[in-house]
């Protein structure tokens, strides 16, 4: 592939870019889900092909073709170029990208268990065996189950002199119930919402996810929730789950951070952030106990890999220490314009897009306050909810609403009454500002977010969040 | 890829695969793709892209069992491939007791009638793109003011053939602009779709946005609650969107998440929604992911549930229930879903809609939507460029973003009156034509900031 890709960096070389990179990508994944009893899809999907970029008169151009062939990839780059030259005619400052990089290396995710190495019967028993369970409970009206399991083979060369080649694997299972009655639907999931819980590495996390397991508790919690009351409105301790503190991470921490969209970037889409740069190094984001990192090293996490897609090396950022906030997660481009170096998190969804700044694993680090149950315990009153069922957040990310699953009044350290439709809302410095508990590092779970979107045309893009229960004060809570 | 194949060239490729098929039934799709995208931020482009892409999907049928493969590649030994990929996993089936059988040639009567593809379009060049984003951002400039926003052309070759006699195939176009122009305090949007990119007035989005932006600077807080609202086409099209996967699908009814009461008034009488793919009007997609022919499905009736939408599945599945064309191909909980959708017009002009609100809110677009109690239609999301307070008949002032929690269908419940103009705006595939509407009462549940 060497040859293929000089052909692409000497043609864009000669036709006036001063960078350019190309990326060679296979994704391959195969897929499989159940509903109520029946396997509802079996999978297998594959795409592969290769994107160039290119810098010309200070200017960015992308192209990309499924076709690789030295003939296309030489059409391709040329298209690059040109599209630069538009984009020359409306732009304000030359691209800067800092240091020149020069790599060459090659990463593979470290698995016990090949993904593909399962064969697609055992993962139909699996699912299966965790159907019957959810099916055993009265009232069900719809169980699902999946199981995904990936591969990426990627091809990074830059005139800069790079050439990293990475094999990435990670696999992804869930199950959830839905019950059905007069006042409305009720669901409960496993191990998340959304598409169950992800991580990279090998096939032993579905096996460690233990579906069958958890099936039962899902479909009675499910039941329940037909007939329990609707979450109070009120204002309280908010104990969350630590799936859902690592949504609330992401919404409210992770997004806010990202460089581009902090320089408006992203403003006619995702949005901009409240997070402007005279605030770096100074404002107060959170409680003291608030410290969250961009870790792509961690073992494990959904955005864990060796390189990003431009050649630069995992790291494991600060971003907020003892609440107050330290960096951003940046690229070349946007680093380069607060004079930093890239702390490597510009990622590509496939292909056919161009890399932009994606959350790798923004991990909100483990406290001292022990379990879930060691939290509740030192509460007096407040109410524990667990799950997502529903997010939203304004375009500079202050003002959230999150629904959930289920939740339960907290009186005296004990859980009590079980409520439907919870959810809560707030602004994300008042709410981090409000954080006074955290869980210890044992019951610290790095969570897979498989449908991060940003970018147009639209990106979805895979990663991570360390997160364990927390406990919040003063929180608005309402039932939908 | 870069050169359309023809409608020839690629259903010969698809039966050249079926040959070497061998389930009981096998069904193979074709999608070939130029998309080019030209976005711009800070008054220049920072990004450019083009992309070539070809799909081939394999669905093979045993029995009732059902496997599907897919790839990016197009020679015959991928197809080949790809085909014994399905036909293996369908091995691995179990029986689907609901399934009957791929939809055969009967489903579809008539010949596919469809505009050609504008080349202009398929073929777009930047230069023509970077002429778009670059008017926009000098009027930003020439105001003070600070744009961004997207300017992208796509050209779509699809085709369907399975082993019953089902072929059809079609070329298409469409091309979307959008833009946010920001101030120190406001924002304001426009946006426009089309299926040719010279029917795109890039000049008129820029006076849009550029003129709300402005309009929008400094609003005022107010306290979150009910207001009478007007809104905007933007705003409208995005809570389309959430409903057609939530309740204008017949598999929600079958598994009872449906907001639709069949033969029930559920909204305004003055609301009439219907779904039509091959109207001129929209952005035509004639046949669905089974190759099926989209028929028109009057989803509300002047506001009585009238319809729901099906795919072959679903079809089957209820006696007396006939296939109207709106396969998504998508798995799991989505089914059949409109994504032509079209609300009929009203007899208002929008300053008719202003005069008569003594006190409420304009509402230009809405914010990261999502439902909250997805069988009721109850979504949240925040307002964004252009929400203004109405006093008296007049737009007044400016106001900071609301957050609201709401049901689409009491919303549309509340309709008093529809604007006699409609927008084309995009569908989450294609597009649908929407009128602004005038709505007695919607909850705003919390502000923000700005």
């Amino acid at each position: 592939m060497r040859d293929l890709a000089n052909v692409a960096l000497d043609t864009a070389q000669q036709k006036g870019a001063s960078y350019a990179d190309i990326r060679f990508v296979t994704d391959r994944s195969r897929n499989v889900s159940v509903k109520n009893g029946k396997v509802e899809s079996l999978s297998n999907n594959e795409s592969q092909g290769f994107g160039v970029r290119v810098i010309v008169n200070g200017a960015w151009g992308f192209s990309s073709s499924s076709l690789v062939t030295r003939a296309e990839i030489e059409r391709v780059t040329a298209e690059a170029v040109q599209i630069a030259r538009a984009s020359a005619s409306v732009f304000r400052q030359p691209v800067q990208l800092g240091d020149p990089i020069s790599i060459q290396d090659r990463y593979v995710t470290p698995a016990d268990i090949d993904v593909f190495s399962v064969s697609l019967d055992d993962q139909i028993k699996i699912l299966l065996e965790a159907d019957l369970e959810m099916r055993r409970v009265e009232g069900i009206r719809i169980a699902n189950g999946m199981i995904s399991t990936l591969k990426t083979s990627k091809i990074f060369a830059s005139t800069e002199g790079s050439y990293i080649e990475q094999e990435l694997s990670e696999s992804g299972a869930g199950i959830e119930v839905y019950a059905v009655n007069e006042d409305g639907v009720q669901k409960r999931s496993y191990p998340n919402a959304f598409g169950g819980g992800w991580e990279t590495g090998g096939f032993e996390y579905v096996h460690k996810l233990d579906l069958p397991g958890h099936a039962r508790r899902i479909s009675e919690e499910a039941i329940q929730l037909l007939t329990a009351p609707v979450c109070p409105t009120g204002v309280t301790n908010l104990i969350l789950s630590s799936n859902q503190v690592a949504l609330q991470v992401h919404e409210s921490c992770g997004h806010p951070v990202e460089l581009d969209r902090v320089m408006g970037m992203e403003a006619s889409f995702a949005g901009t952030s409240f997070l402007t740069t005279e605030k770096k190094g100074n404002f107060r984001y959170g409680s003291d106990l608030v410290n969250v990192y961009a870790d792509a090293t961690v073992p494990r996490g959904l955005g864990t890999f060796g390189y990003d897609d431009e050649g630069v090396p995992a790291q494991r950022t600060p971003l907020i220490l003892n609440g107050i906030f330290q960096d951003y997660i940046t690229d070349r481009e946007t680093a380069a314009t607060l004079g930093q170096q890239s702390n490597g998190t510009s990622r590509a969804d496939g292909w056919n897009r161009i890399p932009m700044i994606r959350m790798t694993n923004i991990n909100l680090e483990p406290g001292n306050a022990g379990s879930l149950e060691d939290i509740i315990a030192a509460t007096d009153e407040g109410i524990f909810m667990d799950t997502n069922k529903s997010w939203s957040i304004d375009d500079k990310r202050l003002n959230f609403q999150f629904g959930l699953e289920a939740a339960w009044e907290i009186k005296n350290g004990k859980r009590g009454q079980l409520y439907r439709n919870p959810a809560y809302t707030g602004m994300t410095p008042v709410f981090w500002g409000s954080c006074d508990l955290i869980g210890s590092r044992d019951h610290w779970t790095v969570w897979g977010v498989p449908n991060c979107g940003k970018g147009e045309p639209m990106q979805g893009m895979h990663v991570g969040h360390g997160a364990a229960p927390a406990r919040f004060h003063n929180i608005k809570i309402f039932g939908a | 890829m870069s050169e359309i194949l023809g409608r020839d060239k690629v259903i010969q490729l698809l039966q050249d695969g079926l040959s070497a098929a061998t389930a009981d039934q096998t069904e193979i799709t074709f999608g070939g793709a130029r998309k080019s995208l030209t976005r711009f931020a800070n008054n220049y482009i920072h990004q450019n892209v083009n992309e070539s892409n070809t799909s081939i999907r394999v669905r093979s049928v045993f029995g009732r069992k059902i496997g599907s493969a897919s790839t990016n590649r197009l020679d015959a030994s991928a197809i080949k491939e790809t085909i014994k990929m399905a036909e293996q996993l369908a091995r691995l089936q179990v029986e689907d007791p609901d399934f009957v059988s791929l939809p055969g040639p009967d489903a579809n009567t008539g010949e596919l009638s469809y505009p050609e593809p504008d080349q202009a379009t398929y073929f777009s060049d930047p230069q023509l793109r970077a002429d778009g984003a670059g008017a926009i951002c000098r009027k930003a400039v020439a105001n003070g003011l600070i744009a961004a926003g997207a300017f992208e052309t796509t050209g779509v070759e699809e085709a369907v053939v399975n082993s019953l006699g089902l072929a059809s195939y079609y070329q298409g176009t469409s091309s979307h602009l959008n833009t946010v122009v920001m101030g120190d305090a406001g924002s304001g949007w426009g946006e426009r779709l089309s299926r040719k990119v010279g029917e795109i007035d890039y000049e008129a989005v820029a006076e849009e946005a550029v003129g709300k932006a402005l309009r929008s600077q400094s609003p005022i807080a107010l306290d979150p609650g009910e207001y009478e609202v007007i809104l905007e086409e933007y705003a409208v099209a995005e809570m389309l969107n959430y409903m057609s996967y939530l309740g204008f699908g017949a598999l929600s009814i079958q598994e009872d998440r449906s907001f639709m009461e069949l033969g029930k008034q559920i909204m305004s009488p003055l609301v009439t929604i219907y779904d039509d793919g091959n109207s001129p009007e929209g952005i035509v997609s004639p046949f669905d992911a089974e190759g099926v022919h989209r028929r028109k499905v009057t989803l509300i009736d002047k506001g009585v549930a009238n319809a729901v939408v099906y795919d072959s599945y679903t079809a089957n599945r209820e006696i007396g229930k006939h296939n109207t064309g709106h396969s998504s191909g998508a798995q799991g909980d989505v089914g059949a879903i409109p994504l032509n959708m079209f609300i009929g017009a009203g007899d208002k002009t929008k300053e008719e809609m202003i005069k008569s609100i003594k006190r409420g809110l304009w509402v230009t677009r809405f914010h990261y939507v999502n439902p909250l109690v997805p069988e009721k239609a109850v979504l949240t999301g925040m307002t964004r460029d252009g929400t203004f307070l109405i006093e008296n008949g007049e737009i007044t002032r400016p106001v900071k973003n609301f957050r609201f929690t709401q049901s689409a269908v009491e919303a549309l419940n509340e309709v008093v009156a529809l604007s006699s103009d409609r927008r084309l705006l995009p569908s989450f595939a294609f597009g649908n034509l929407v009128p602004a509407i005038h709505c007695r009462r919607f909850t705003f549940n919390s502000a923000t900031e700005f």
